[in-house]
Formats: C-alpha cells, structure tokens, sequence
C-alpha cells in the first residue's frame, strides 16, 4: 500500500507525459549553489508541507518540498497517498499533488527522504488525517464457555478477552445466580469459574458478557435440572376450545451434544 | 442414553390392543402402505396379525377431550410417556424437558388430540446428552404412517400423516401448524432440523401434519 515517489523519476514521466522538457530533475543531480551541508542526517534543511491536513480517500493533496537545490534521491512516501507526482518549481522548491488512498480511518505519516548535495541525508515529515464513512473498528471482544449446558453444582470456565486497556470484565446469568467475575492476566484475558445454580431450571439461558461496563456478546445455555425435576405436577385437565392458546412461532427441540458431528436420521422405508 | 428406550411394562397392554385394532375399512386403507418396520414392531407382532389394520377401531373424525398420556409411532419405533408444556411469557411453547429426551410432551393450553382443532405434541431430536432423543427420526415419516396417541380415558386416537414440513424457525408458518382446523380433528409432531447453528442449536423445526382416522 506504501506509494513512493522519487522525484527524479516522477519529473521523468511528467516531462514524457506532458511533451515538455523538464530540467529540474536533470540538475538534481547536479551540485546547488546553495547547498552547503555536512554529511549526515540534516532535518533542518528539506521540508514537506501538505496543502491539507485531513480528507477522505480519493482526494487530491497539494505537496511541496523544500530542500537545497542540487538534492538528489528526493522521496515522498506515505501509505496514505498513492499517485504522487511532483516537479521542480525552482528555488529548491518541489511541488505535486497525490490521492489520499483508499485506507482506513485515521491518521498516518508522510515523509521526506533524499540526498543533500553534499551527501546528508535529508528528511522531513507531515501528518494526514484520513476520514472514513465508517469508524475504526472497536477492539473486539470474545466470550467463551468450557461447556455450553451444565447441571447444577457444574463448574463452566469462562474466559473473556478484551483490548488490554479494558478495566472491567464480567459474566451474568441467571444460570449462574447472577453475576460472575473474572481475574484479569494484564493483557486483556479474564477467566473465571462460574457454578451452575442449585435451583436452576431444566431450558436455556442466556450468558450476557461485559466489558468496561458495557454488554458485548450473549451466548446461549442450556442446563438440566437436578433429579429431572417435573415441571408441572398439577393434574392436566382439557381446556375449553375457547380457552386454547395458540402459540407464537417455533419451538426450541434440540441441541446437538458438544463435540459431535450431527448424524442424519436414517430413511425408515 | 440408551438409544432405545426400554419398553414401559404397561406398554404391553396398549400395544396388543392396538395390535387388535385391524380391520376398520378407513383404517385398512391407510395402514395399507404397509412400512417394513411395521411387522416387527410389538405392537403388530403381538396378536400375530402383522401388517394387519387394528381389529376394533372405529372410524372417527372426532373424539371427546382427553389428556394424553402416551404416543407410539411404529414405524419410528417410538413409545413414549408424554409430559406436558405451555407457554412462556413471550407467548411461545416452552421446550419439552431437556432431562427427559426420550419423553415427548403434549402442549397442554390446546386441543387434546383427537378431539377438534390442531393438538400439538413436542419432543426434542437431541440434546447435549443425547443425541438420538424420542423424535430423532421424526421427518423421516411418510403419508398415511400411523401415529397413535394413547388416553387417560382409556381411548387412543389414531392418526396417519397427511405430510411433513421443515421451516425455519425465523419463519414458521404458525397459521398452518396451529391455526383453525376447520372442525377436524389433527396432530402436529414438532421436533428440531434443519441445519445445526454456530451454538449447536438447530435452525428449524420440523413439524409432522396428520389428521385422526379412528379410535380405538
């Protein structure tokens, strides 16, 4: 994604492009009556300035370098722009445009690098905000059960992971009394034991996951009461035609066990 | 779990009495389509009569209310105790119990089976310690099969199948499944299917359409 452009090579293809002779890059390499360095880096002499400061990918940003005339090896670089293309405008100035990249949101460096007619090398640097439609991605949390059904007095192992900057992290459920929480390790991993709760019901529940304070995931599970507990003992007497419910949707029939492939039911016939 | 359930002592009794419910012509005729699994299940081995219609059912199209205590589907090889479920608090049926995968349950809040309207009865196809539970095999059931609800007052409602659907459960038809019969008298047989989800749940259910053909 990294999009460079060395001057000398961009004047070339400008000047073929446009028919016209261009000079500049031609006398890069030769001695500037200005330059006057000492062989190292030297930052204080060649700058870079972007006419703006923040767009969207598409965009076309102005550049100008400044460096001492007779600079070779000129380079902008950025993996934020791409399409560089820059002339000489004289008095050891450069200028070009480029297009902001198609890259994500935020903000990214552009630099200048080359060569001092006396051999120091030469940078500099300016900074591009890229905007996007959609916003940076939330770092991205995770919930994972060791077993996802249990029965009570059943110890399920959880285990969150976070961005490590996060400073909270917990579990709660009804299947397990409420709310559990977790130990961090310093890195954004939290583990826990939770216990599944003595009066639990025979069905599903849901295991709502925090982080920061804020609820990210819920994952399902499913428990067994203990001793197969009759959930209704009452005797079932017929209920009037008028009194009949019909209910809404489907119905919840299965949960493959864990660690199992499905197996297709055989054809009878 | 064991995969095949042990045979209830009192399903001998229900078995030889539907055994002997050969010969009502409606029946005959549905029963006729003869599965293989027919001859060598109890209930038609146990008066020699294999293949055989019951000997002293009846023709109904209708019966009076009455709990259901038991379902046997022969050509399934299932007999079962039936519990029962209701509704949650969002309106939707509960799911039978998860300690009981080789229970089905009638859903109590509608029509017995047998008498008018649609009467639903709910079994799992698996769960998390069992992976074959008492309707595992439901969606394999073809027309005219036999499914037979037993009583607590001592009758038992038979019914064929008319035919088996498989739905998403984001889209359930429950119009079709409990929706006005019209005056006749039907049976839904719901279990899971479909395709298994990201949390080893199933994404459909499967749902058995059979209308009574006689008492016995």
């Amino acid at each position: 994604m990294r999009k460079t452009a060395t001057l000398a090579a961009v004047a070339l293809v400008s000047a073929l492009a446009l028919g016209s002779a261009v000079p500049a890059f031609a006398a890069d390499a030769s001695p500037s009556p200005a330059a006057s360095h000492s062989p190292g880096t030297d930052e204080g002499s060649a700058s870079l300035r972007l006419s703006v400061s923040s767009g969207t990918p598409g965009d076309t940003v102005g550049i100008t370098v400044k460096a001492p005339q007779g600079s070779t090896a000129l380079s902008v670089s950025s993996k934020a722009l791409e399409d560089v293309r820059i002339g000489p405008a004289g008095d050891g100035t450069w200028t070009g445009t480029a297009k902001i990249a198609r890259v994500g949101h935020g903000a990214y460096g552009v630099s200048l690098t080359g060569t001092g007619p006396d051999g120091a090398k030469l940078q500099a640097g300016d900074r591009l905000t890229v905007k996007t439609d959609t916003p940076p991605p939330a770092p991205v949390s995770s919930l994972k059960l060791s077993a996802d059904h249990g029965r009570p007095g059943d110890r399920i192992g959880v285990t969150v992971k976070t961005a490590a900057d996060v400073k909270s992290a917990y579990v709660s459920s009804d299947a397990f009394g409420g709310k559990v929480d977790l130990k961090n390790d310093g890195h954004g991993t939290w583990t826990g034991t939770a216990v599944v709760a003595k009066d639990v019901k025979t069905g599903y529940y849901g295991v709502h996951a925090f982080a920061g304070g804020k609820e990210f995931d819920t994952v399902k599970f499913s428990t067994q009461a203990g001793g197969g507990a009759a959930r209704d003992v009452k005797p079932v007497t017929p209920l009037k035609p008028s009194e009949h419910k019909k209910p809404k949707g489907s119905v919840n029939t299965g949960q493959a066990p864990a660690g199992s492939l499905p197996a297709a039911p055989a054809d009878h016939a | 779990m064991p995969e095949q359930r042990p045979t209830p002592s009192r399903r001998g009794g229900r078995a030889r009495r539907a055994a002997a419910l050969a010969g009502a012509a409606a029946l005959g005729a549905v029963l006729a389509t003869g599965c293989s699994q027919a001859a060598g299940s109890p209930a038609a081995g146990g008066a020699g009569t294999a293949g055989a219609a019951p000997a002293n059912a009846t023709a109904a199209s209708a019966l009076p209310p009455s709990v259901p205590d038991r379902i046997e589907i022969p050509d399934l090889k299932v007999d079962a105790p039936l519990d029962t479920v209701g509704l949650d608090a969002q309106g939707v049926m509960q799911e039978p119990d998860f300690a009981k995968p080789d229970d089905a349950a009638w859903y109590k809040d509608g029509p017995t089976p047998g008498e008018p309207g649609a009467a639903a009865i709910v079994g799992h196809m698996d769960t998390p310690r069992a992976p074959k539970a008492v309707f595992f095999n439901l969606k394999t059931l073809k027309r005219d099969e036999k499914i037979e609800v037993h009583r607590v007052d001592g009758t038992t409602a038979v019914f064929a199948v008319d035919e088996v659907g498989t739905y998403k459960k984001d889209a359930f038809p429950t119009d079709k499944v409990y929706g006005d019969t019209h005056g006749s008298a039907a049976l839904r047989l719901i279990t899971c299917g479909g395709n298994l989800t990201a949390d080893r749940h199933w994404d459909s259910n499967v749902v058995v359409y059979a209308h009574l053909t006689g008492r016995a």
